[in-house]
């Protein structure tokens, strides 16, 4: 009995060994889980770009310049360089960049065609993986070659974030200049990265907060030339400004809706009574949406155009509300301690960036648009006003040292990394980035 | 109240006297010494895997997991004779010419018939041949004994002796080894690539016909040949022990803990994340890869999932594959390949932000 048993036992043994042999797996897959990383600016190699003058080494430059400000990237020195390019459809040896740690490497050339115009032409490379991400070709104007580079920047920005870039933009701004008790005020246009700076009005008259049409070449803006402070457009290339309605009080604080059709601004009336109106630029219509007896001010639209975020305080302090478009449901979202003002949605639509006054201090700072997730990205001692890049991931604001000093204009990523001073040629307040360029 | 208080008073006094008296100290807690011991953490794998075994062997009670080193020594081919390659066994070497001297044995013509064995060094047989006084070179079976014995290194000395001690009791014959003695050794480690026991057995074979070794040339040099490539052979892992149960090979062998971490290092370091993009901590992308044993990518990544179409995915899919392809070569221990030949890692930023 105990002997079957045992040969029983030795046979049904035999049986599982070779059932283990045969389904032995041939191999482990090792499953590794990262919840972490580094956030570090991209490691990028931009060569100069093949041309018979400078403007090769200048548009490189250019790009380059506008990389690193981003804060995304880090252009290598071309110090560093091993291999040298002179042939930018030729595939380059990428072990020669990927030893000196560039991850991406911009390639391009430039050429001027028979009718004057410049051709310029990229490649982006992935050094690790070895091959072409982006290859593109540009024709442009020669005067506008800064333009061809801002736009080459924002192809690699585009392909290497996955986000739209925003360096084919201008800022218009006020620019300050004089002794602090008789400033002169001027609006002013630039290129984000400082360049092209020219003035759009004379500087007879008080000028604040322009703001871009989303798809036209006008600003709109707060002017005191009336006597009294009231909106007027202006067209950036013809120079011609008029008036925005004809209302009884003041307007002030207009910004454009999605659309470029309507702007929306603050009246505020001879009772004292400010309320947030919008009016039709065909039909001239207006429409009130607010009916407090509060101040109501700062308005700004969604992305999308169905909601409007603006500054009321109704419940005693200033704070954000956030209502409908037609002025339904008006929502407070802003809880903490200080005053809330100057508030803008951002045009990726997640954010709405504010401006807050706590404890003798100002922060500029970003939440969501249900209230949530309070962040402040900068504090200083006067600082307000900020304004969106285009692709929702720049803040440029305007600060004031304090002194016998003057404003700046700064940027700050929505991280809150990569603080940044804007080069301009005077004191400048005001800032308002434009849409991207077409 | 005189009599509630000398009550009291005499309650308490009887109270307390009983207390001196009767109660004594609590007894002392003896603290025990308690020895203590280093403890150490061991993952469970350790102990649990499955070991490369035999598949044939019967269940040991003790496992051999620890590779051991090669027990067999195998031995310098020696300069014996005019092969062109090693051979297994040393040729058997060819009946020479025997100088004068060590023969020494068969004293000149005069004594053609010595009956009774003189304590010389003539082994037996040589009496065989004696009426032929002459060339001792003649004497053609005398070497044979000796040559049986030449190929064991054991006897050799026997071989040094003969021509000087006596010859009496010598054997008839000499035992003939069909092949050189190996050191004992268990049959145990047996991987499936090697067909030790058959090639053992084809050797045997040659070595009993190599002493016909003329007809057998082709066959020794041959198998010289492919002896010569396993003579150096090594790397499985060999146990001195009996077979034991067990698989092909040793699956189940994990990395530990910190191992995995290590690992995990070296690729975040890498790893640029997608910080301040819109649903940033929705981004999830896999990327498989394979390693060689150096730890160097063996073939490029490939993303497994996440990062579709254009935009944020992709940039975020291009991103983690840039991490693996940057921080290459990786240093994981050689020793557990088979664990982390073939990754898969799985790249989320929640915990960013």
């Amino acid at each position: 009995m105990t002997k079957s048993l045992k040969a029983l036992f030795s046979t049904a043994l035999m049986t599982l060994a070779l059932a283990l042999a045969a389904t032995a797996p041939a191999r482990a897959v090792l499953e590794i889980d990262i919840t972490q990383g580094v956030v570090e600016p991209l490691p990028i190699a931009v060569t100069d770009f093949i041309a018979n003058d400078a403007i090769g080494q200048e548009i490189a430059a250019v790009i380059a310049a506008d990389l690193a400000r981003s804060g995304l990237f880090k252009p290598l020195e071309k110090g560093a360089f091993i291999e040298k390019i002179t042939n930018p459809d030729v595939a380059p040896r990428f072990d020669d960049w990927t030893v000196i740690n560039a991850q991406a490497l911009v390639t391009g050339r430039v050429s001027h065609e028979a009718d004057g115009r410049l051709r310029a032409e990229f490649r982006l490379w992935d050094t690790f993986a070895g091959q072409q991400l982006v290859g593109e070709q540009f024709f442009a104007n020669k005067a506008n070659w800064r333009r061809v580079a801002h736009i080459i920047a924002d192809a690699i920005y585009e392909r290497l974030t996955g986000e739209k870039g925003y360096f084919d933009t201008r800022i218009v701004y006020v620019e300050e200049s004089g002794p602090k008790d008789k400033r002169v005020k001027r609006l002013s246009i630039m290129d984000q990265d400082g360049a092209n700076n020219r003035s759009l009005s004379d500087g007879r008259a008080i000028v604040l907060t322009p703001r871009f049409s989303p798809n036209r070449q006008e600003i709109t803006y707060m002017s005191y030339e009336g006597g009294q402070p009231q909106v007027y457009l202006l067209q950036i290339e013809t120079g011609q400004r008029e008036l925005v309605g004809n209302f009884p009080g003041m307007t002030f604080a207009p910004r454009f809706s999605p659309d470029g059709q309507k702007v929306i601004m603050s009246l505020l009336r001879d009772d004292g009574n400010s309320n947030i109106y919008t009016m039709d630029l065909r039909s001239r219509t207006t429409t009130r949406l607010t009916s407090s007896n509060a101040i109501d001010t700062s308005p700004s639209y969604s992305p999308n155009g169905d909601r409007i975020v603006f500054t009321s305080d109704r419940g005693g302090r200033p704070h954000i509300y956030v209502m409908g478009a037609d002025g339904s449901n008006p929502q407070r979202i802003s809880f903490g301690d200080g005053i809330y003002s100057t508030p803008v949605w951002s045009p990726r639509g997640d954010l709405i960036a504010f401006t807050k006054q706590t404890g003798g201090e100002f922060q500029i700072g970003v939440m969501r648009t249900d209230g949530s997730g309070e962040r402040i990205l900068s504090s200083g001692h006067l600082q307000e006003g900020p304004t969106w890049a285009p692709n929702g991931r720049v803040i440029m604001f305007f600060r004031e040292g304090g002194g016998q000093g003057g404003p700046k204009l700064h940027s700050i990523d929505l991280t809150g990394r990569n603080e940044q001073a804007i080069p301009t040629p005077h004191y400048a307040s005001d800032p308002a980035w434009s849409p991207l360029l077409d | 109240m005189k009599t509630g208080l000398t009550t009291s008073l005499a309650l308490h006094a009887v109270a307390i006297g009983f207390g001196l008296v009767s109660l004594s100290s609590p007894r002392e807690m003896a603290i025990a010494d308690v020895e203590s011991f280093p403890v150490d953490i061991v993952p469970i794998e350790e102990v649990a895997q499955s070991v490369q075994g035999d598949r044939n062997a019967p269940v040991a009670e003790r496992p051999a997991p620890v590779p051991t080193t090669r027990p067999e020594i195998v031995e310098n081919a020696r300069e014996v004779g005019d092969n062109m390659t090693d051979l297994k066994a040393p040729p058997t070497p060819e009946p020479k010419p025997r100088p004068v001297e060590t023969a020494e044995a068969p004293p000149p013509a005069p004594k053609p018939t010595p009956p009774t064995p003189k304590p010389e060094p003539t082994p037996e047989p040589e009496q065989k041949p004696a009426p032929e006084p002459v060339p001792t070179t003649e004497v053609a079976p005398e070497p044979q004994p000796r040559q049986d014995v030449a190929p064991d290194p054991a006897p050799e000395t026997a071989v040094a002796e003969a021509p000087t001690s006596e010859a009496v009791n010598l054997p008839a014959s000499a035992p003939t080894p069909q092949a050189r003695p190996q050191p004992p050794r268990a049959e145990a480690p047996r991987t499936p690539e090697r067909r030790e026991p058959d090639r053992r057995q084809e050797q045997r074979r040659d070595t009993a016909a190599s002493s016909e070794s003329n007809s057998r040339n082709v066959e020794d040099e041959v198998a010289a040949l492919l002896n010569r490539e396993r003579a150096s052979g090594g790397g499985a892992r060999r146990s001195n022990e009996q077979a034991a149960l067990g698989g092909r090979q040793t699956t189940g062998a994990k990395l530990s803990q910190s191992e995995m971490d290590a690992l995990r290092g070296q690729i975040q370091r890498c790893w640029n994340v997608p910080a301040g993009a819109a649903d940033a901590q929705d981004l999830k992308v896999s990327v498989q890869f394979r390693l060689d044993p150096s730890g160097a990518l063996d073939g490029a990544p490939r993303i497994v999932s996440g990062g579709g179409g254009a935009g944020i995915e992709r940039a975020a899919a291009e991103s983690a594959r840039r991490a693996v392809l940057a921080c290459a070569p990786y240093s994981l221990p050689s020793d557990k390949y088979e664990a982390w030949a073939d990754v898969i890692v799985h790249f989320d930023p929640r915990d960013m932000f």
